[in-house]
């Protein structure tokens, strides 16, 4: 059995002994054991934070707060519709139909019958609602598209107003609050957008050609107050759900043989349930990635989606906002691949951008949607008692596969900058130098977490950047240690 | 162009303490010189690999040209060269083609990510 119960303490004194270690770079006093973690919300103990399993909640709180949405506007309300008509001219890069294979996705189309506030006041028919509030709606058709996307420029959202966004019967209804569009612009704004690009959301997919905006005001609103636009659209030839869906599975069994089956370990299938396969688009160049991250508990166990990651995968507010993410993502059960797990579910919505640092390489971001329930908010260890000899335990996605596990040691310190990376000692390595005697990593596995065990529990103590590792054997991979993100900011949004 | 070195000369008095402790190795060390290096297709990403149409660069030796052979028959967005133990980051584009060489100079294995 190559995971062993760790006493970060004895391995401390034993390094520390080993190499000579003065008192001038001893660690912080090791992690004691803990008791297995509860559904109780754990304070921090010191230098760490204790893993929230959400599995272990009544069924009715699993999730934090997630109800269906629905269309508010009266059956039979006249709405009006605003014609595009089909596409002039498809363009060479919108669709691809090489091998038979068609990939994406959109083009932009100005849309003048409501490119300002006014045009788009003078469509909407309001009617009551029960609460004493007003619902209008409009619809936008695009001819031939398989999904439509909306722009939508918020320049005065009335407070408790409700934007709704959905397409052909049967559809989702996704719902933005007004205050959603104010934390948007905020992070945008934060970002160094400005202007109308601040205020510009673009809504989710809707399936179909037709795609409806509702807006629903609270009550005492004038509908005067509300200054909404949608000057633009973005028509989709394939929804990006069905790319990325199709891509996802796709990638199922194209990970490496050495690679060990994360259901296999059935003692890690909590900390499973806290990983995520990432699907992503760079501001930088425009194309896809896949990495994988992981949820983090906070202090106050408030279930706010913290997630971690790597800042090669994401450094940006822009790509942030792009983010989907793939939970349970995992085979459904040991060695079942390629079937997987019946729960597996796709996250979308983006994330806000928090904390990133290239030096360290871990990015800090916050889910914009509430991850489903069962999963697990990782604990992380954020003292300084992580020391050559450690065992580690990596979960990952590696090639967008189903999840695996690795298995290793914590071989050293590194600083790294861009590609090159240079021993250090324990003060100044800002990366940890990470060596498998099971399974590997490969490309996916960016921004993955390693998890070192402390009495029962398990806590995040780096997230991965890159390496030389293969299932050849030899090599080494680094990961960025999490005790420094958290003193580098981490910690203004665990606490 | 990615560019791997490890500066263990100036770690040579630390050579004892390495090899007595547990501390960073080199890895990357024998990579190219030259580091990695990349074609694009110029299009805009399409987001597509197909590495078994490109299957056919392994065994061969390597020149340059051949990433612009992979980057034509896996119908990428991008094709990088990597040398076999060099060091990357492992993140997973969809639409690039790697190949990469082993220390005899031939292509090793041909894959997207």
């Amino acid at each position: 059995m190559m995971m062993r119960h760790i006493l970060w303490a004895a391995v401390a004194a034993t390094a520390l002994t080993a190499c000579g270690g003065d008192s001038s770079d001893s660690p912080a006093p090791a992690p004691t054991p803990t008791p297995t973690p509860s559904p109780s919300p754990l304070p921090v103990s010191g230098d760490r934070i204790e893993p929230l399993d959400t599995a272990l909640f009544p069924r009715s709180a699993q999730v934090k707060s997630e109800q269906a949405a629905t269309r508010h506007v009266p059956a039979g309300t006249p709405m009006a519709r605003v014609q595009l008509g089909p596409l002039a001219v498809v363009k060479s890069a919108v669709v691809s139909q090489e091998k038979g294979a068609a990939f994406k996705i959109g083009e932009g189309r100005d849309v003048s019958a409501t490119a300002s506030a006014s045009d788009l006041a003078a469509l909407l028919n309001w009617s009551a609602t029960a609460d004493g509030g007003l619902v209008a709606a409009v619809s936008f058709v695009t001819d031939g598209a398989q999904a439509v996307r909306l722009g939508v420029l918020a320049n005065n959202i009335p407070a408790g107003t409700v934007l709704r966004f959905y397409g052909a019967e049967g559809d989702e209804v996704v719902e933005m609050s007004a205050a959603q569009l104010a934390d948007l612009r905020r992070v945008n704004e934060q970002g160094g957008v400005t202007g109308d690009a601040a205020r510009l959301v673009w809504g989710p997919d809707t399936s179909g050609e037709v795609s409806t905006l509702e807006v629903q005001l609270p009550p005492g609103v004038d509908p005067a107050a509300l200054q909404l636009a949608v000057p633009r659209l973005s028509h989709l030839a394939t929804t990006a759900e069905q790319t990325w869906t199709q891509k996802s599975v796709e990638s199922i069994g194209n990970s490496a043989s050495c690679h060990q089956d994360v259901m296999c370990r059935p003692d890690l299938e909590a900390e499973s349930r806290s990983v995520a396969k990432m699907l992503y688009t760079s501001s930088a160049d425009g194309r896809s990635y896949m990495c994988t991250g992981t949820l983090l508990n906070d202090a106050k166990g408030s279930r706010t989606p913290n997630f971690v990651t790597a800042t090669h995968c994401i450094s940006d507010q822009a790509t942030a906002s792009s983010l989907i993410t793939y939970w349970f993502f995992r085979a459904a059960a040991c060695n079942s691949t390629p079937q997987y797990d019946p729960s597996m579910t796709r996250l979308t919505g983006g994330s806000q951008l928090l904390f990133a640092n290239a030096m360290i390489d871990t990015t800090l971001v916050r889910l914009n949607t509430q991850p489903p329930a069962r999963v697990m908010y990782a604990g992380s260890y954020f003292g300084a008692g992580v020391l050559p000899g450690l065992d580690v335990t990596g979960i990952h996605n590696p090639m967008g596969d189903l999840q695996k596990y690795s298995l290793g040691q914590v071989t050293g310190y590194a600083i790294c900058s861009g590609d090159s990376c240079n021993a250090a000692d324990v003060n100044t390595g800002l990366r940890l130098q990470v060596t498998w005697q099971l399974g590997s990593t490969q490309q996916g596995s960016s921004g993955s977490a390693i998890f070192a065990q402390s009495g029962s529990s398990r806590y995040v103590i780096g997230t991965l950047w890159g390496g030389n590792a293969s299932c050849s054997g030899g090599g080494a991979d680094y990961y960025g240690r999490f005790n420094k993100a958290y003193d580098a900011g981490v910690k203004n949004w665990l606490q | 162009m990615k560019h791997y070195r490890f500066f263990w000369p100036l770690l040579l008095g630390l050579a004892l303490a390495a090899t007595a402790c547990s501390s960073p190795n080199a890895p990357g060390a024998g990579s190219d010189p030259a580091g990695p290096t990349q074609v694009g297709s110029g299009q805009p990403p399409q987001d597509k690999c197909d590495a078994a149409a490109a299957q056919f660069l392994v065994g061969q030796t390597y020149v340059p040209a051949m990433l612009a052979q992979a980057l034509t028959a896996a119908g990428a967005d991008q094709a990088r060269m990597l040398n076999v133990g060099s060091m990357t980051t492992l993140e997973f584009m969809m639409g690039r083609v790697n190949v990469v060489t082993g220390k005899d100079g031939r292509v090793a294995r041909v894959h997207c990510g």
